[in-house]
């Protein structure tokens, strides 16, 4: 079972996160993109905006 | 990151312009600075604080943090446009060479202290290159958040070992360690401005049902809000009691009257931790043994009934069956026995075989008592194994106590003896500590409470959210707008399980730097590891006899530790943070781009509450991490300090800092033997007050 042994590449966290359905981790793909540019900003009013675009394009 | 060098303007007590050049070869790579107390040593660490970071970097031990400017030249300044304060820090990250450059005038200093000018250049093929968002590039290349590991007063970071500080141990993780990315996302998901405002969205298309159950969600988190809130508040009320706690341990342990009591005493309050943890194991135990075995018991008459039955129908012969009804009947119905004789009715043959049927025995029935009997040995076997069970836990749950009452009746008295001792430092320091540990209690006790207020509004947030989900939406926007609200609040639950996952997987990674650390300073015999909970903890291993059984075994026991030992404990703890990070890209995780970093140490008075363990540091910290910046004052120094660091051959570099004021520190030195002749360090100036930054030959 893949889930019990997971390989450095497939790591448990991986494989929790291919088990979300194909929306979720296309949303969480998104999001994390997003925030990996301002993560480190006091201010940042717009990344509220964006994760809220990015839940509307995705889910229909 | 390595530091290369910082030139400080007009900053704070150093007036003029002060250099370092920090030492960056990795066979050399300690930069000492020895000043006396009060001599300027908080505020070089400020000064590379404030480089990086600005006002928002400042120690929260600075005083006056709107004064940055060297008072006595912000007071003779007739140019407040041009007279400033100045930090430039010159540094290596990953291989770029960057110039960091941050200035703040005296007419911004009296509008806003807060608001400087900063200057970030990389240096790409000898040209300076000036990043555009500087101090979006800086939180890039050293977060915020880790600056406290990284940049900290040794003796204030003892907290990092408290037991109640878990969460801080969980978030220095994530931070140092890149996981901050999926915190940050997964707060921004759960944000009022994204889950609000699908919510809001929802509400408006949805039916009357569903929009009640909405306005009750939301309800429960404003109340989630404000228990949260409680509970931080608590939490620092805990942490402050704590190190004042920590701080009366520590006098009454210096105290030759109350030394020993002292030292037994939180001994005895480790073991009553202890014992306390493991009564309420046994206690567990015994509720779960009642609820999931103690039918056995109580199934005694029961399965004397049945053996009873068995017995008799074995007595009568009817189990087992001598012959089978089933096959009486087959050769009934055939009318021919396996003799071959014709069973007609009303033959004598056939009334013989009929006879028969009274004795013959049912297959099911047959069965069902070999069943019957089996499950009645087996429960009778699971009865006794329930009882001894019972027994020993509940002897065991009885001995706990007793040696519980022991520690406490022991404690009670050392309480008692200490009160009562002539030495009035000690019977002051005995009251004040009583009344923290009253107040510690009652926190503590406000601590439980809060915590299941939380979890039980959050039992209903998840009820209300299935609730919500569950009712079907007539209207196609509505159910879209039901789609969008599930597909956030699972991507962040999703995120958070992935979290937590990253995070358990990196302790006991972490355990084994964190422990590997350890012993070289403490020796043969302890260990330390951050326990399943993301405790830290000093463990030392126990040889006892057990009397009855004529045996030896081995316990593991947690160690009290001192506020030394905690210091210690703590400053592993980074430096093993520190060299997972530079080694980051070799553990798996889902994050992409996560590459090994090099982070330099600088610490303010390492040493201080060290007592015995000040060798074992000394001789440690330069392999500590690629860099090591060292501030020191010559009592924590002279001695071991110095002996260790000197035979480490890893000196790089060596600063001191004069002191040019009206009145020196009680506790700091004139003069110090830091170089072949004594050095100077201390100048009485009774105009102006500042420090001076010299440098000392290695």
């Amino acid at each position: 079972m893949p889930a019990e042994n997971p390989t450095p590449t497939e790591t448990r966290s991986r494989l929790e996160f291919q088990k979300a359905p194909e929306e979720i981790r296309e949303l969480i793909k998104a999001v994390l993109h997003e925030e990996r540019a301002v993560m480190h900003l006091r201010r940042r009013d717009d990344i509220y905006v964006k994760i809220l675009q990015h839940a509307k394009r995705l889910v229909q | 990151m390595i530091l290369e060098r910082i030139t400080i303007e007009n900053f704070r007590q150093f007036r003029g312009k002060q250099e370092i050049f920090f030492a960056t070869i990795p066979t050399r790579n300690v930069t000492l600075i020895h000043a006396e107390n009060g001599f300027g040593k908080t505020a070089l660490l400020n000064a590379l604080l404030w480089g990086f970071y600005g006002h928002e970097g400042l120690t929260e031990d600075l005083p006056r943090k709107e004064s940055i400017i060297h008072e006595g030249t912000a007071a003779r300044s007739r140019t407040p446009a041009t007279t400033s304060a100045k930090v430039t820090i010159w540094f290596t990250h990953d291989g770029e060479k960057y110039r960091l450059e941050r200035e703040l005038t005296l007419e911004q200093q009296q509008l806003d202290a807060k608001k400087t000018d900063v200057v970030l250049e990389l240096n790409k093929d000898g040209m300076p290159i000036a990043e555009r968002h500087p101090q979006q590039r800086i939180q890039a290349l050293m977060p915020f958040g880790i600056s406290g590991f990284l940049f900290f007063n040794g003796e204030r970071i003892d907290h990092l070992a408290m037991e109640e500080n878990a969460p801080l141990i969980t978030d220095a993780i994530r931070q140092m360690l890149g996981l901050k990315l999926l915190q940050t996302a997964i707060d921004d998901l759960r944000h009022q401005s994204v889950l609000g405002k699908l919510r809001n969205e929802l509400r408006e298309r949805t039916s009357a049902e569903k929009q009640a159950k909405i306005d009750e969600q939301t309800r429960v988190d404003d109340d989630i809000t404000e228990w949260g809130k409680r509970k931080d508040t608590n939490q620092k009320n805990i942490q402050a009691t704590d190190a004042e706690l920590a701080s009366v341990n520590s006098k009454l342990e210096m105290n030759r009257e109350a030394h020993h009591l002292q030292l037994r005493r939180a001994s005895l309050e480790k073991q009553e931790q202890g014992l306390i943890e493991r009564l309420t194991t046994a206690t567990k135990r015994l509720g779960q043994i009642v609820a999931e075995d103690s039918y056995a018991l109580f199934a005694g008459d029961l399965v004397k009934r049945g053996r009873e039955i068995v017995d008799k129908l074995r007595s009568e012969g009817k189990i087992p069956a001598r012959v089978l009804n089933s096959f009486l009947k087959e050769l009934l119905d055939g009318h021919r026995c396996i003799c071959k004789r014709h069973l007609d009715d009303g033959s004598v043959e056939r009334k013989a075989v009929e006879e028969l049927m009274h004795y013959a025995g049912d297959q099911q029935f047959n069965n069902a008592v070999g069943a019957l009997d089996n499950a009645l040995g087996r429960i009778e076997e699971g009865a006794e194994h329930t009882r001894r069970t019972l027994q020993e836990t509940n002897a065991e749950r009885l001995k706990i106590n007793d040696d519980l009452k022991a520690v406490r009746e022991e404690l009670a008295e050392i309480h008692h003896k200490l009160g009562g001792k002539a030495d009035e430092e000690v019977h002051k320091l005995e009251d004040t500590r009583e009344k923290l540990a009253l107040k510690q209690r009652e926190l503590l006790a406000e601590q439980v409470k809060i915590d299941l207020k939380l979890e039980e509004l959050q039992k209903r947030r998840e009820e209300l959210r299935k609730e919500i989900k569950d009712i079907t939406d007539s209207e196609a926007d509505a159910q879209k707008a039901q789609r969008r609200l599930t597909a956030v609040e699972e991507a962040a639950a999703t995120l958070q399980h992935i979290l937590d996952i990253e995070t358990a997987e990196l302790r006991p990674i972490l355990n084994e730097e964190i422990d590997q650390h350890f012993r070289k300073i403490i020796g043969i015999g302890y260990w330390a590891e951050l326990s399943d909970d993301f405790k830290l903890k000093i463990m030392k291993r126990l040889d006892v006899s057990d009397a009855a059984s004529d045996t030896a075994r081995s316990l593991n026991m947690e160690v009290a530790l001192s506020q030394g030992q905690r210091q210690v404990t703590s400053l592993v703890f980074i430096a093993s943070l520190v060299a997972l990070a530079r080694r980051r890209s070799e553990i798996g995780t889902i994050i992409k781009g996560l590459t090994g970093s090099e982070y330099p140490m600088v610490m303010d008075s390492p040493f201080g509450q060290l007592s015995q363990f000040r060798p074992g540091v000394a001789r440690w910290i330069p392999k500590l991490a690629p860099q090591v910046i060292i501030f020191v004052s010559s009592t924590q120094y002279e001695g071991d300090v110095a002996k260790e660091l000197k035979d480490s051959s890893r000196i790089g570099k060596r600063y001191y800092l004069t002191y040019h004021g009206p009145e020196i520190h009680p506790d700091a030195k004139r003069e110090l033997k830091i170089a072949r002749s004594p050095v100077t360090v201390y100048f009485e100036e009774r105009r102006d007050e500042y420090t001076e930054i010299c440098e000392l030959e290695t």
